[in-house]
Order: C-alpha cells, then structure tokens, then sequence
C-alpha cells in the first residue's frame, strides 16, 4: 500500500471482460486509464464501444459514443460508487478510504499480492459481492468484480511508461 | 398618615399582583394570523388559512453562496444532514436524490401505473428493439451495473420518466450531487418544518437549530441566505418586538422621570401609576374573557393606548387642593372628567364593531382599560390620595399665564391655520394605502431574496394559489387531470414556468387503469420481446423481471393517495391533495408565474376550479376595512358627542369643546397628506386616540376656572400630561415598524395641535373667567 501511495500519476491500458447474465455471450472492451492523485480518474475506451468516463471527487461524467455525457453523482449510485471508490483508493494507496467502505483482505508477497475487498456497506453490499485487485510492486495489474447478480468484470491492466 | 402611606403601597402592590395575575391567564398569542382579516368568501377564508398555517407556510428555502462550488457542495451535504438529524423538519431535500431506498423501491415498483411513459406505443415491436439496442450499448459501458440492476426489468425507461418528475424543480442545475441555482454559484435547499410555519415559539426553536446547523458544516466562506414565510414572520415579530420593548422601556422611563421631577413626590408617583395598572388589569381580563386569549400586538398597543389614562390620576392629583376631601375635588372636576373619560372610550370602543379581527380586540382592550383606570381613579385612588395627604401646594396663577391667556383674545386668528390646513388637505390629500405589505416592519430586499430563491427553486408562488374540489379524491384528481393539457398549454406559451398539483404525481384510478391496459398481455409481451431481442445476444431469460413486472402490473389495484406510504413521498402529495371537512381539495400551484391573468382564466368557467390571487385578495381586504373604518369611527364620533351631550345635560358647551378636535383632526390629516405618507388602518386607529387625547385638553381649558390658582392648576396639569403624551407617542415616531411608526406620527401631530387649538379656542378670556 505504501508502494502505491508514493506514485502521483499513472497511465496505462487496459482489456475489460465482461460476463454478464443477461448475455449469452462475453463483451471484450479496451482503452486507457489515466490516474492522478488524489482523486482524479480518467477512462477512455476504443470502438466499437466508444466511452468516455472521467471522475473528480464524487462527480461522476459518461459520454457513450458520440451522445452528449452524463452526469452522476457517486453518493446517489451506491452500485457504481462501489465499483469506482475500489479502483481509486488502490491506486492512491489509501487503505483507511478501502477499510472504511470495505472488509480488506491481503495476500502474498510485495512482488506479487492480492487485495480482496467484500463491502461492508449494505447499500454496496446489495450490488457487490467482491472486488479482487492483483499486482505487484507498485502496479496493480488486474481489477475483477463478482456482482450479487453474477454479473462479472475482469480488467487487466498494463501500465505505460 | 405612616398607615396611609402605607395603605397606599399596599394597594399598589395588590393591584401590579392582580395585573400580572390577568396577564397569566391571558395567554398571549403571537399568531400573526389571528390579527389579520379572514377573507370574503368560504373557499377564500379557508385557502387564506391554508396559506397561513399550511404546508406552503412551514415551507423553507435555502440558499449557500460565497464560496467555491466544492465548498459549497460540500456544506450543502453537511447542512442537510444535520438539519435532518434535527427531526424537526418532515423533509429536507437538497438534490434530485430520492430519500433512501424505500422512496426509490416503491416508484420502482409502481412504475407502470403511476409513469406518463407507460404508453402502448412504448411496448411496440420496433419501440421494443430501439430499447433493447441502447440497453446493448449501456451493457457494455461502465454503467453496466447500473443497466443490468434496473435495464432488464424496465428497458423502456419508464422508472427514470417517473422519477424525473417527483424529483420536482426542473431549473436547477445539480454540482456534486447537490441543486445549484441555473445562474450563479448559489447550493439551493428546501425544507418543510414539522412545526406550522405559524407557531413562532417553534419557529424560533427551527431558526436556532438552522442557524447552529449551518455554524457547524459551513466550509470556506460559505454564507447562508434563508426565505419562506416563517422567516419573515419570527423578522417581523422581532423587529416589533424590538420596537416595543426598546420603546416601552424608553418612554416608561421617561414618563417615570418626568412624573418624578413634576410631583417631586415619589409616593405621588406610585398613586398616580395604580389607576394604570389596575386598568390594564381589567382590559387583559375582558379581553380573555371575549376573545378567549389576548393577541401580543394588542397587548403591546393597547398599553400604548391605555397610557393616555395617566392623565386621569394626573388631573385628579393636580387639582386637587391641600386638605381637600375626595367630594370636594369631584365637586369641581367629577363631571368634566366623566364627560372626559366617556368620550375617550366611546371613540376608542367605535373600533370594537370592526370586522378586522386584530382591531376589534384593540378596541375592547383600550376602551375597557381607560374606563376601568377613570374607575379606579375615582374609587380607589381618590380616598388614598386624601389619606397621605398627597396634593400640590396653592399658589397663584404666574404672570406668564396671564399674558400667555391673553393670547385668547386673538383666537379668531387660528382660523388661518385652519384654512391653510383645508387648503392643504384638498390639494394635496393624504392617500390609502391598500396593501398590507407596507405594514410589514420586514425590509423589502427579504422579500426580493425570497421570490428570488423561489425562481430559482422553481417553488411555488405564494401571490397566486388555485385548487378545484370534489366528494373524493379520484373527483378531484379527475378534475386535475381535465385541467391539465390546458395548463401544459399555457407553460409552453411561457405565461408561467410549471405548475405543481397532486394528479402528475398520483393519477387518477381512471389513467391508472388506462395505463394498464397500454401493457400487452403477457403471451403478447413475450412475443413482442422474442422478436425485438432477436440477434442482439441477449439470453432467453434476460428480460424476464420485464415480463413478471409487467404482468403484476397489469393485473394490479389502483394506487390510492393513502398507498403512498413513504415519508418523502407522502410529504409531496399531502400539501397537494387533502381533505377538509368531509370535501377533498387539490391544489394547483404555479410556479415563475408571468400571466396571472391567463392562469386565473383557465379556472373561471369551472364549477369546480377556484383561483386566488392572494394580494388581490388581501388588498380587497384592506380596502374594504379601511372603507370600514371611516363608518366606524364616524360612529364612535357619534358616541362621543352623544356621550358629551349627556355629560353636559346641553348642546351649550359642544361648540367650545368639539371646534378644538375639528381643527385637530383637519391638521393631522393635513399634515400626514403634506408628508406624503400613505394612510394606512393604522393611521385611522391613531385618530380616536387622539381625539380623545385631544378632548381632555378641550374639555379641561373649557371648565370655568374661578381662580388664578385654579387656572394654574389646569395648566401645569395639563401641560404635564401633554409632555407625557409626546414623550410616549414621540418615541413611537422613531419605531422601525411602518404600524408603530404611524401610529406615533399621527398622535404626536394631532395632541401637539389639540393642545394649542384646545389652549386658544376652549379656554376662556380674562374676562370671560371673572364674568362668573
């Protein structure tokens, strides 16, 4: 955690699959990740599902493909809070933000470790079984979610230098 | 002598015992509405008091500015939530976010019947596979977790359709999750208090926890600005309030002291204060005793009224001659102190039969309270005042009073002031005021915050309420909903921003039923979504809580204005749609209203519809109390003179006595025409006051004086209780409140002319004096 606290800024790609249950079949997106501290995030995906995403504090902005973007405010979603407050205190290394939102359990070593995040907020909890987030060193390196309606995310991540 | 002194003491302590006793029992009401007129007609009585004590009085709203907007957002989300934690407040809403889970679970599950989107062009075959595309789209975005919670059960959005139309005001903008104002960095809230917004103990108690509230989650430099009738209710009692303490402590101390300096007696002092306080004692007595409480503006004005009986014991003491017994000093000033007293309280009583609720019991209270201090004057404090010996010594008229008397003999000469006053009066006459607001002590910037927070909120107006009425409530909702494309109609032509009423809301049993029905049976619903889903990668069962939602609502009861059972939302529909009386109500109440006129138009030809413009019903009010007062005071004038006429057993003296007041009066309403100040009722109130001020003098001067001490004794007393007079009534001037302040002008002018006309004109020449 203090590894990850000590970097300001990070950009990186990444691949999402997406398993979902109304769906026969998985959806493949990718893009890049923008970070920097202390709460800013930035997701940008590529075609064929072109989405831009970006947060500051708890206001949340999406524009899919070419529609104007939308507003959202993290305190009235608890669904997509859940998923977006696991991401950002892990890359700010802020394990006092995790543990206040979620049971945080750590395994393995500094060069390959493992962070199970189970919500401890019944409103996140109603949505959002687990969170998984591996890495090593300072650089997570994939993000998975397990959803209370087996919905399923698993998003793999290489940084740029 | 020591027992009479002390006697004396002792009356006085039992009669301050008896006064706050009367004023324990009195319970002093501080509901401004209680003072107010009521209103013409049955429906506008009883509207006016759903604007006063209803939901649309307990309703707050904020605004934070001064800061960054993070600043802002961020006190905007603590000041909620502690004004919530207070528990004194039915709601408190600061952005579009619905309460918690139970308001968004019910309208989730209610959704069909109670959305505008459930159309059955929504549930076409090609309306169907539009959503089931954009459902794709949102599937594979970021929001996925939000379209797979509440995409599959409602892919044809009618939730979001739904909710934005309980999430109320469209103008806002939202920040961070809070409502911010369409143009300005300004965080906007809107409260409602437990608490009517007319129960100003516990609307003070409300200003108290909002203000410590707001102390403890302000960040930056954050400021709060506060509007809705509540606030300006506690402002304009405390600026009154402040007025009258500030004033009555004031000019009590000044009477006191000038009383002290005069009498250089300090047992003369108590007697002379008895008759006051026992007369206050039996006007708070008698007004419980009718109205069933005493309002606190009485209160606080008729004591200003019932100072005007210090002069009786004045009188009394003044004339009185050492070692005179009680039945001597009655000899010669009984009667023209009678004939005093009954004119003064018939003039003040003519208000009594006045239909303004607060005046009526103005007019009970100073005449009850003048006539029982002339009592006390007579029975109780006569006989004191001849056992500790308390009197003036004798002494012969000054030389000054010869030749000020002598003055008298130019008195044809005080028709000049008189024409001139006439001249005045018809080129320039004082105009009526007729709205009620130039009474309020609040300053008009409140008001302008206020309408501007209101615009900005998208709150409803609070000049212009309709309602339409029926045996229940689907009648009424009915009503509502026939009323509605011509309402929408008319918002689209910009006459005014929205209109709130409960049927948007909660439809009427009929458009529920209707809405039903746009949904295909299931067998059908199921085909359609087979067809439309076809090709898209859905699974079979995907849309599944689509199909079991739609046929529970098919098959469904209609949503009755009871079933809206949580908090957040029952509180939207409750001011909206009520009963009262057996009958159900629906109020229709428009926001950013630009065409009064146009709005009030579309209820004209409907049995059932009924508009109120509430300033023009309350200036109808004023207009019709200020036509009201002028016959009553005509009346107490008739009283008066009829009262003198008694006193008098002849016409004889009236002219002497009544052309003093006449020129009074005439300068007054002169002078008030010449300062361009607008009468209002409570310049028409001062009048009697002052005429029966005005009569003392008139009466006094007019008594044949038989010798020079005599005639020194009437002077000095008189010009003592005149001083007192200005001193009262001159701080009045000075007072913040346009009611206090009126009130003072117009007695300070007319005792100060009703002094000199009175001196002039009643008084009697050297030689008619000694011509005996």
């Amino acid at each position: 955690m203090a590894d990850l606290a000590r970097v300001p800024e990070r950009r990186a790609i990444f691949t999402e699959t997406k398993t979902l249950h109304a769906l026969a079949a998985p959806i493949e997106t990718s893009g890049t990740l923008f970070w920097r501290r202390p709460d800013r995030l930035e997701k940008i995906t590529f075609p064929p599902h072109p989405e831009r995403l970006a947060l500051a504090g708890t206001r949340l902005s999406l524009a899919l493909g070419d529609q104007p973007p939308r507003d959202l405010d993290l305190a009235s979603a608890p669904p997509v809070a859940g998923l977006i407050e696991a991401i950002r205190a892990t890359l700010a290394g802020d394990l006092p933000a995790l543990e206040r939102h979620y049971s945080v359990g750590l395994e393995g070593d500094r060069a390959a470790w493992r962070l199970t995040l189970v919500p401890s907020d019944p409103e996140v909890a109603r949505f959002l079984r687990t969170a998984r987030i591996e890495g090593s060193g300072a650089t997570p390196r994939r993000v998975t979610f397990a959803e209370t309606n087996g919905d399923e995310s698993d998003m793999r991540i290489t940084p740029l230098p | 002598m020591n027992a009479a002194r002390l006697r004396l003491l002792a009356v006085f302590l039992l009669a301050a015992i008896l006064a706050a006793f009367a004023l324990a029992r009195a319970h002093l009401s501080a509901d401004i509405a209680d003072f107010l007129p009521q209103g013409e007609s049955e429906g506008a009585r009883f509207m006016l008091d759903q604007v006063r004590r209803g939901p649309a009085a307990s309703l707050l709203l904020f605004g934070i500015e001064g800061a960054s907007r993070a600043d802002l957002a961020a006190t905007s989300r603590d000041f909620a939530a502690r004004l919530r934690a207070s528990h004194l407040f039915r709601f408190v809403q600061n952005g579009a976010s619905l309460g918690g889970g139970e308001e968004q679970a019910f309208l989730f599950e209610n959704r069909y019947p109670l959305s505008p989107a459930t159309r059955p062009e929504a549930f076409t075959e090609d309306a169907l596979h539009a959503d089931f595309e954009a459902l794709l789209a949102a599937l594979a975005s970021s929001a996925a977790p939000l379209a797979s919670r509440f995409g599959l059960a409602d892919p044809t959005a009618t939730f979001p359709a739904l909710l934005a139309l309980w999430a109320g005001p469209s103008r806002v903008r939202e920040i961070g999750g809070v409502w911010f104002a369409p143009e300005r960095d300004r965080a906007l809230l809107i409260a409602r208090t437990d608490a009517s917004g007319v129960d100003l103990a516990a609307q003070r108690v409300v200003a108290e926890t909002i203000a410590a509230a707001f102390a403890g989650s302000r960040h930056g430099s954050a400021r709060l600005l506060t509007g809705g009738p509540a606030v300006f209710a506690l402002a304009a009692e405390r600026a009154i309030r402040g007025d009258a303490e500030t004033i009555s402590v004031f000019s009590g101390l000044l009477v006191l002291a000038i009383l002290a300096l005069w009498l250089r007696n300090p047992l003369a002092l108590v007697a002379v204060l008895i008759p006051v306080v026992l007369g206050m004692a039996a006007a708070l007595a008698l007004t419980t005793l009718v109205f069933g409480r005493v309002h606190a503006l009485t209160f606080g004005f008729g004591m200003t009224m019932l100072g005007v009986s210090l002069d009786y014991p004045v009188l009394w003491i003044g004339h009185r001659r050492p070692g005179e017994a009680a039945a001597a000093t009655s000899a010669r000033i009984g009667r023209t102190l009678a004939v005093t007293v009954a004119g003064a309280a018939s003039g003040l009583a003519g208000m009594g039969v006045s239909a303004f609720p607060g005046l009526s019991e103005l007019g009970l209270f100073a005449a009850s309270g003048v006539v029982a201090a002339a009592f006390a004057t007579r029975l109780v404090l006569a006989p004191l005042v001849v056992g500790a010996a308390i009197a003036p010594a004798e002494r012969e008229a000054p030389r000054w009073l010869d030749a000020l008397e002598g003055l008298r003999r130019h008195r044809a000469w005080t028709i000049a002031p008189l024409a001139l006053a006439l001249v005045s009066l018809a080129l320039a006459p004082p105009t009526l005021s007729r709205d009620l607001a130039e009474l309020s002590p609040v300053s008009p910037a409140a008001g302008d915050l206020d309408g501007e927070l209101r615009a900005e909120l998208g709150a409803p107006e609070v000049s212009t309420l309709a309602w339409v009425d029926g045996r229940d409530a689907e009648t009424v909702l009915e009503r509502e909903e026939a009323l509605m494309p011509r309402l929408d109609a008319l918002a689209a032509r910009g006459k005014f921003a929205s209109a709130d009423l409960a049927a948007r809301l909660l439809p009427s049993a009929r458009t529920q039923a209707a809405r039903r029905l746009a949904l295909p049976p299931a067998e059908e619903l199921a085909r359609r979504i087979t067809r439309a889903s076809a090709g898209l990668g859905f699974r079979d069962d995907a849309f599944a809580p689509f199909l079991a939602d739609a046929a529970a609502a098919r098959d469904g009861k209609p949503l009755t204005p009871e079933a809206i059972t949580p908090p957040l939302l029952a509180s939207r529909i409750e001011p909206l749609l009520f009963r009262h009386d057996g009958r159900w109500y629906g109020i229709i109440a428009p926001s950013g209203l630009a065409a009064p006129a146009d709005f009030s138009a579309i209820f004209e030809d409907l049995p059932h519809g009924h508009v109120l413009d509430i300033g023009a019903e309350m200036s109808a009010l004023v207009a019709r109390y200020t036509g009201q007062a002028w016959r009553w005071l005509a009346l107490g004038a008739v009283c008066a003179v009829l009262a003198l006429i008694a006193g008098f057993g002849s016409l004889r003296p009236l002219p002497r006595v009544l052309a003093p007041l006449f020129g009074a009066v005439v300068v007054t309403l002169a002078m008030l025409g010449a300062l361009g100040i607008r009468l209002s009722l409570f310049h028409i109130v001062a009048l009697p006051l002052m005429a029966g001020i005005g009569l003392d003098y008139a009466l006094f001067f007019a008594r044949r004086q038989q010798s020079g001490d005599e005639r020194a004794r009437t002077f000095r007393t008189l010009i003592l209780c005149h001083v007192m007079t200005l001193a009262t009534f001159g701080l009045l001037a000075f007072c913040q409140t346009p009611l206090l302040r009126g009130i003072g002008l117009t007695v300070v002018i007319g005792v100060v002319s009703a002094m000199v006309f009175s001196f002039l004109i009643a008084g009697r020449t050297p030689a008619d004096q000694i011509r005996t």
